[in-house]
């Protein structure tokens, strides 16, 4: 609950707020934004490749970080370099497969270079000119995304105290200020930072050929006293609405994956899974597991009972708006301590059974290669004996398999075939430990569900739930915002973790 | 009054939703108190009530206001003040004829006498203390702007429901302090002390009640209609207008609120396709800019 004064403060930007349009040239952008348009144009019929539709999809990102953070074009934070070793491997395969489009890419390599070597980026001069003129005001540079927060932070906030550089989210928690400045065009952000300013004098700095006007479009059709729209100064009359560039605030999912997976040192054992990568409410992301019937715990407040609300639902049929409920505090699978528990005394040696043979099966995959494992399995009878089964029987998460006979193939294979019996009676304890603990963690969790309040979780979109047992740490439902179109493959230690973009380590 | 199929939509769209059905509330809790009748006209109508009718009144007790039941009986002169009174009984007679003590009621001491709404017939204790109930009664007085509030507050009515979220109606309610300063004195008091939200620690005498946005339809199904529901937030019209909606209804939609385009779009839906609406042009008062207000009437007259 915000207090009388933010309050009071909030309806006075309300009140006040005044947008002013700064349209600023950049030759050597608008050339690649003309190129996109052309090259979109000349592939349309082979957009079904996936080469040339990611490669696509890179070059409108570039252009969309261009103008969404206002940097010197040689930051780092562009990766301009990696765009242009794209172009070039692009280039190798384009040659023989769609001669048609070496006029563009030649064009591409020459755009990139001349935007490389751009000594300035408009919009930050832009913004650098102004900046002295603002000393006594309170300050917000408001840029698209948050991932290039901590980009241009440090290039502004050490120089100038009264600034802060946030993100929409940033600027909509609360804190007024006396200006806002935004680096992308208005459609590029949501619409309640312009429904719902928390600032008195707004500045839109965009390139000249991008509309860049915010059209408050949620307004009453019969207002007694019109509408709230801000007033407006600046024009953006040569502007002619071609926005080919990815707006930034669209998520970058092979740019999030690729930075997240980047961090090495944590694979050794890890086995590569097929990966969905989901954007969750609060900038948070998490690859959910994506193969078979993978599952994950969901709330979907749609429904009508509280026990309907609950349910374990794939990760293939996940959606926008329903909320998975992810482990954040205290390891990464609560089932295993309240399995432990429900083992007692006999939890330390069967665990060490049960992963004694598993790290047996993963050495003979390694040594063998796992089709020569696969082919060994079916001459011994396994008839689901697949890589995909094989790899999920490496895995921690799984116990056994479905039946004994494969089990003892499997036994047979790592040299225990004597050992089979009490192994499989070993992981079938396990088991029968892991279904007690699930329907326990099922039970608590619907407890505070009872409780929770839903119009809550509904409104922040997030929501912790702390069970009061040894090891019981924390859930968090989290709204699913958007899911990644593509799969990815990612160790099996970066499941169902939960992290932020830009995180350099994972929250463990 | 408005009759039952009369329904008025007040959409109000503001930056932050932070008090503002809190506010909404008192606002209507003020406009449905009766106002006009004095201390006379409450006597009189009392006088008139059929012996036997089941009351409810509230009196200072040892430094408390308690809450206590009566039954009527008629009216008589005061055997020793020679005024005219009203005779209340207030305990059982018992099987050998002893008790049921009865009082008068001189006409300033009426003000906190009501008639018990939904009660037939009122059972008396042998003996009766009373219930405490907590009113902040000057305050009140200066906020509704009424003589006998007593009157009001003697029975519970859900004048108005709040449609949201529970927890933060509570400290909104609980924790703003209004104070006013009169030429008799200041008086202060909370939000909740005007808008006497049932089971927040309001005693008895509760004006109004909160549903949780989070609740099904089908629970509401055999509720009890309010004279007007106030929806606070989006989804909490998006969910329950159809179920909970009341003769009366403000919806406030918060500006920053993700559901706040979609709950727009379906006001301005019924705006355009029911053709029995009317529209206000203008109120009489002035609309703060940072607010978008629309009216909406269907069928009835104004009150």
């Amino acid at each position: 609950m915000n207090s009388i004064e933010v309050v009071d403060r909030i309806y006075n930007c309300s009140e006040r707020c005044r947008l002013c349009y700064h349209l600023v040239e950049w030759p050597e952008l608008k050339k690649l934004s003309l190129w996109i348009r052309d090259f979109a144009r000349c592939v349309k019929e082979y957009l079904d490749d996936p080469e040339v539709g990611s490669f696509l999809r890179e070059i409108k990102s570039y252009g969309g970080k261009l103008v969404a953070a206002p940097l010197p074009p040689s930051h780092p934070f562009y990766e301009a370099e990696r765009v242009r070793c794209l172009t070039k491997s692009f280039a190798s395969v384009s040659r023989y497969a769609y001669p048609v489009l070496n006029k563009n890419i030649a064009d591409l390599i020459g755009i990139l270079q001349g935007l490389e070597e751009t000594s300035e980026n408009p919009i930050f001069q832009n913004i650098l000119r102004e900046l002295p003129a603002w000393k006594t005001e309170r300050i917000a540079i408001v840029l698209a995304n948050r991932r290039a927060v901590s980009a241009v932070a440090p290039l502004i906030e050490d120089r100038y105290k009264n600034i802060s550089v946030m993100s929409e989210t940033g600027i909509m928690r609360g804190e007024t200020f006396d200006r806002a400045v935004f680096t992308a065009p208005a459609s590029w952000y949501s619409d309640a930072v312009f429904d719902s300013p928390r600032f008195i004098g707004g500045d839109i700095i965009c390139v000249n050929w991008i509309r860049s006007k915010w059209q408050g479009k949620n307004q009453f059709v019969r207002p007694i006293n019109g509408c709230f729209l801000s007033e407006t100064c600046g024009e953006d009359e040569k502007a002619d609405d071609e926005d080919v560039f990815t707006a930034y605030r669209a998520v970058d999912w092979s740019g999030i994956s690729r930075s997240m997976l980047s961090n090495e040192g944590k694979e050794k054992h890890a086995q590569m899974v097929a990966a969905t990568l989901v954007c969750l409410e609060g900038d948070n992301y998490v690859f959910l597991e994506n193969e078979g019937n993978s599952k994950v715990l969901s709330i979907d407040c749609s429904r009508k009972s509280r026990a309907e609300m609950v349910q374990k639902m794939l990760v293939s049929d996940l959606k926008p708006d329903i909320h998975v409920v992810l482990r954040t505090e205290g390891g990464s699978d609560l089932l295993i301590p309240l399995a432990d528990r429900v083992l007692g005394e006999r939890a330390l040696d069967a665990r060490h059974l049960q992963k004694e043979w598993k790290m047996r099966l993963r050495n003979k995959v390694a040594s063998m290669g796992a089709q020569a494992v696969v082919d060994q399995l079916k001459l011994y009878g396994v008839k689901h004996a697949t890589s995909q089964n094989l790899r999920y029987w490496t895995l921690d998460t799984s116990i056994r398999t479905k039946e004994y006979s494969s089990f003892e193939a499997l036994m047979t294979l790592i040299g225990h075939r004597e050992d089979a019996a009490a192994l499989w009676e070993n992981a079938r304890m396990i088991d029968q430990a892991h279904r007690v603990a699930g329907r326990y963690l099922r039970l608590m969790l619907l407890e505070q569900i009872k409780k929770a309040d839903f119009e809550e979780l509904e409104r922040t979109g997030q929501m912790d739930f702390t069970f009061q047992v040894e090891g019981g740490g924390r859930l968090t439902a989290f709204r699913v915002k958007a899911i990644s179109p593509d799969i990815f493959e990612v160790p099996d230690n970066r499941i169902s973790h939960v992290f932020e973009e830009g995180e350099s380590t994972w929250r463990e | 009054m408005r009759p039952d199929d009369a329904k008025t939509l007040v959409a109000v769209s503001v930056p932050v939703r932070d008090y503002v059905a809190v506010f909404s509330a008192a606002g209507s809790i003020k406009a449905l108190a009766k106002k006009g009748e004095t201390i006379q006209e409450h006597f009189n109508k009392l006088c008139e009530l059929p012996s036997g009718t089941s009351l409810i009144y509230i009196a200072k007790s040892k430094g408390k206001m308690v809450k206590k039941t009566g039954i009527f009986l008629e009216k008589k002169m005061h055997p020793y003040l020679q005024k005219p009174a009203i005779l209340i009984q207030l305990e059982k007679i018992q099987s050998n004829g002893s008790g049921g003590l009865s009082k008068y009621f001189l006409p300033e001491e009426c003000t906190g006498v009501s008639v018990a709404e939904g009660q037939a017939s009122a059972k008396l204790p042998k003996k009766q203390i009373g219930r405490t109930i907590d009113i902040n009664t000057p305050f009140i007085s200066c906020f509704w702007d009424l003589n006998n509030v007593e009157s009001v507050l003697a029975s519970n009515k859900e004048k108005c429901r709040l449609i949201g979220i529970r927890n933060q109606f509570a400290e909104e309610l609980q924790t703003t302090k209004l104070r006013f300063r009169l030429d008799d004195g200041t008086y202060s008091g909370t939000l909740q002390d005007i808008v006497r939200v049932r089971g927040l620690s309001c005693g008895c005498g509760y004006q109004s009640d909160i549903i949780p946005s989070s609740c099904i339809q089908e629970e509401l199904e055999n509720d009890k209609m309010a004279r007007i529901s106030i929806f606070d937030g989006a989804k909490a019209y998006l969910r329950l207008f159809p179920a909970a909606s009341s003769p009366v209804n403000i919806v406030i939609l918060d500006r920053s609120d993700r559901s706040y385009g979609e709950a727009v779009e379906q006001i301005n839906s019924l705006a355009i396709s029911e053709a029995n609406y009317r529209y206000l042009s203008e109120v009489p008062f002035s609309v703060p800019q940072a607010v978008s207000l629309m009216i909406m009437e269907r069928g009835g007259s104004d009150e």
